[in-house]
């Protein structure tokens, strides 16, 4: 079965630290999301959105998701590369390319120059939305500036 | 047989970047006619194409390298860039050259920080003073008007109070353009923590002092300016209603979306607009034409070619009454050696200088909130000069408020490697990013006739230009002030502002090289600061231009630009540069007449 828009956004959730509510705003969970499976194959998808499910049916915010994350998902899991690229993405704007042992693990070839796996900033809102600047309540370079002087005081987020 | 020119302009000046900008504007509103040629294209004037160079930026992402790095590629007239496939500069030194410069219309101010500092009165009479160096044919004196002309071409940023240091004085009731740019979370840190802290050097015991930078960006206008008549910002070309205030881009270099930062197309514009000035880009000056009886320069051979990238080019022939070479400290000198200028004193391509540029990086105490404003807006001024300069070399210390270099990303892949994710993740990065400082400290170099630009028929470019083929290197005197500061000033820093020290000079970072002193390690680069390859001076004995600018040998050609300058000092050189052209131009009116 593919993996669904609704599981992709909240796994997404889990593993940035950031509400779904949060992630919506960036606008870019549909462009994330029409980007991975493109990158992992419809096998390596599937198995994806079938761990995701194993790893959602726990109920949020409880413990026993927090397991279900680290056990599923975290390393050594075969997912934990593509949760590692994940979460770069969607905090520096960059999809890194997978390890070529992932490549090598999953049988899939390495992409080539225009292929969606290679590292590559996939989309200049993804640039312009990241977390990281987010995280420290800055901004990206050249981006949504905060306004003159404000720099001389503490945020007011 | 090169196409000649129908018309001579009063002033030809070959570069389109703030030196040559600086003539434009004088000569235009004095009602004299001017050609600027620029080698590279024009590609960021139009609002539509800087929007493209931003998009590249943003597209660019974390990867996004030199100051250079959003700036089109242009393989006809190639700017200096490590990160690219063709290099440009062709290095024979100890050392590699690590500075760039961007040749397109508006030249290096569209990716400069904007530091406008002054030099200090003792810059100019180094060997006087220190018996080091070589002292200038002018005072700190003698330039002062033309500092403030430049302040108010440029629109500076500042105050008085906090410019006044080692002898530096403005005329009574002098005030900046606009008022001093607001200090940022880190300044007011270290503000408050480094209050009657000293460090001991040679000579004494030296006082630590946080200070506001004069910068070239817009900020709150004084209405006391020019006694009373106040001034009005200068935003983007072609949308002027951008940029008259900073809002906090925190991307000066490599570009100001807004423009709020200045850069030389402001001038160049208004230089075309005030008068009858001509600009042609995608014009590479390739040699002047000496004239064998006067010593003259009849006129100025330059290849056109129609879009970057081409190899087809058109060779022209510019003609003016009198000649500026405003292409920078090497470009200047390249052109002037592939046309063999008469050079006596040998000093033609020499004493090629720049600031070596040390990053020191650490923790706060309590969050800070880097990643906001202006790279720069303060700095610990007070080691710009001293008795330790009989030593080794004075420098000043940038307070960088843009988190540590190659940062959030290098965080974000540290804590990924321990495995880190979700809400402990996003927890444990705001608390490294919120609380990074950086100080960056630039080294003063003395002129050494070793560093130099030469030419070579080995080396040409596509089109048939001389390659800068450049030898250098760093003496002990640089290195040595180096040391203090990573040995002396840094520590009493680190201890006083409570920064858990995070500085690691083991590995190179991109844009860095490793040198040494006395078995101390350390990573310098280049802040893009190129001086001293054609200087002024008394004589023609060890001088290439005198003290208005114009050569020794060549009655009617001038060298404007920081390759003008004698020493290096401490300060950012723009500003002088920047004055020193607007002296050129006063004595280039005085010519024409």
């Amino acid at each position: 079965m593919p993996l669904s828009r609704k599981s992709f956004l909240l796994i997404c959730s889990e593993i940035t630290g950031y509400s779904g509510f949060e992630l919506e705003s960036t606008g870019l969970v549909d462009i994330y999301y029409q980007l991975l499976p493109g990158i992992l194959g419809p096998q390596f998808t599937e198995e994806f959105a079938k761990s995701i499910d194993d790893v959602l049916v726990t109920g949020p915010d409880t413990p026993e998701r927090q397991a279900a994350v680290n056990r599923v998902l975290g390393p050594p899991s075969p997912f934990w590369p593509v949760i590692s690229a994940l979460v770069s993405l969607w905090y520096l704007g960059t999809w890194n390319q997978l390890p070529d042992s992932w490549y090598a693990a999953v049988g899939l070839a390495l992409p080539g120059q225009s292929d969606a796996g290679r590292t590559h900033v996939p989309s200049q809102l993804g640039y312009i939305e990241q977390l990281s600047y987010k995280t420290a309540d800055a901004h990206p370079p050249g981006a949504k500036p905060t306004g003159f002087g404000s720099w001389g005081w503490k945020p007011v987020v | 047989m090169p196409e000649l020119s129908q018309r001579v302009f009063d002033v030809v000046i070959v570069g389109g970047g703030v030196a040559g900008a600086m003539v434009a504007i004088k000569l235009s509103r004095a009602g004299k006619s001017v050609l600027v040629l620029e080698a590279g294209t024009d590609g960021a004037l139009s609002p539509n194409n800087y929007s493209d160079v931003l998009s590249t930026f943003h597209a660019m992402g974390s990867m996004r390298g030199t100051p250079n790095g959003p700036y089109p590629i242009n393989h006809s007239a190639l700017s200096p860039n490590d990160a690219q496939k063709d290099p440009y500069f062709v290095q024979i030194g100890q050392k590699r050259f690590l500075s760039d410069y961007l040749r397109m219309f508006g030249g290096s101010t569209l990716h400069w920080q904007g530091t406008t500092l002054r030099m200090l009165p003792n810059d100019f009479r180094m060997q006087s003073t220190y018996g080091q160096a070589v002292d200038w044919p002018i005072s700190y004196d003698e330039l002062e008007p033309f500092y403030r002309k430049t302040e108010h071409e440029i629109g500076v940023s500042a105050n008085v109070e906090d410019q006044t240091s080692f002898g530096v004085w403005f005329e009574k009731g002098y005030v900046y353009p606009m008022e001093k740019m607001p200090q940022s979370l880190s300044d007011q840190y270290f503000l408050k923590k480094l209050t009657g802290a000293s460090v001991d050097l040679y000579g004494g015991s030296y006082p630590l002092k946080v200070i506001s930078l004069a910068t070239a960006r817009n900020s709150i206008p004084n209405r006391n300016f020019d006694r009373g008549s106040g001034y009005t910002a200068v935003g983007a070309v072609g949308y002027p209603e951008s940029g008259m205030r900073c809002q906090g881009n925190s991307s000066c270099s490599p570009m100001c979306p807004v423009q709020a930062k200045y850069n030389a197309m402001k001038t160049l514009v208004a230089a075309r607009a005030a008068g009858d000035v001509e600009i042609r880009t995608k014009c590479i000056a390739s040699r002047l034409q000496i004239n064998a009886e006067s010593g003259r320069i009849d006129g100025i051979e330059y290849k056109r070619y129609s879009n970057p990238g081409d190899t087809a080019y058109v060779t022209e022939v510019a003609r003016g009454a009198v000649v500026v070479l405003a292409a920078n400290a090497i470009e200047n000198c390249v052109l002037m050696l592939a046309s063999g200028v008469k050079d006596e004193s040998d000093q033609l391509g020499r004493n090629l200088m720049d600031h070596p540029y040390i990053s020191f990086q650490g923790l706060s105490r309590e969050p800070v909130f880097p990643f906001r404003g202006p790279d720069v807006t303060s700095g610990v001024e007070s080691l710009r000069d001293g008795k330790f300069r009989e030593e080794h070399a004075a420098f000043r210390a940038s307070i960088g408020n843009w988190g540590w270099v190659g940062e959030p990303a290098t965080t974000v892949a540290q804590l990924l490697s321990t495995k880190q994710f979700g809400a402990a993740f996003r927890q444990q990065l705001r608390d490294k990013l919120t609380r990074m400082v950086k100080l960056g400290v630039f080294l003063e170099q003395l002129p050494d006739p070793n560093n130099r630009v030469t030419i070579d028929r080995q080396h040409m470019s596509a089109l048939g230009n001389f390659l800068p083929i450049l030898n250098y290197n760093y003496a002990d005197y640089s290195l040595k002030g180096g040391f203090e500061a990573i040995e002396k000033v840094w520590p009493v820093i680190v201890e006083k502002a409570a920064i858990d020290d995070k500085t690691d000079f083991s590995t190179v970072p991109p844009g860095f090289q490793a040198v040494a002193y006395k078995g101390k390690t350390f990573n310098v680069m280049g802040p893009g600061h190129i001086v001293g390859t054609h200087r002024m001076g008394h004589c023609k004995c060890d001088s290439v231009v005198n003290s208005s600018l114009r050569s020794w040998a060549h009655s009617n050609l001038y060298v404007v630009g920081a390759g003008s300058m004698v020493t290096i000092g401490t300060s950012n050189p723009t500003l002088t540069l920047a004055a020193l052209s607007l002296k050129a131009a006063d004595h280039i009116l005085q010519d024409l007449h």
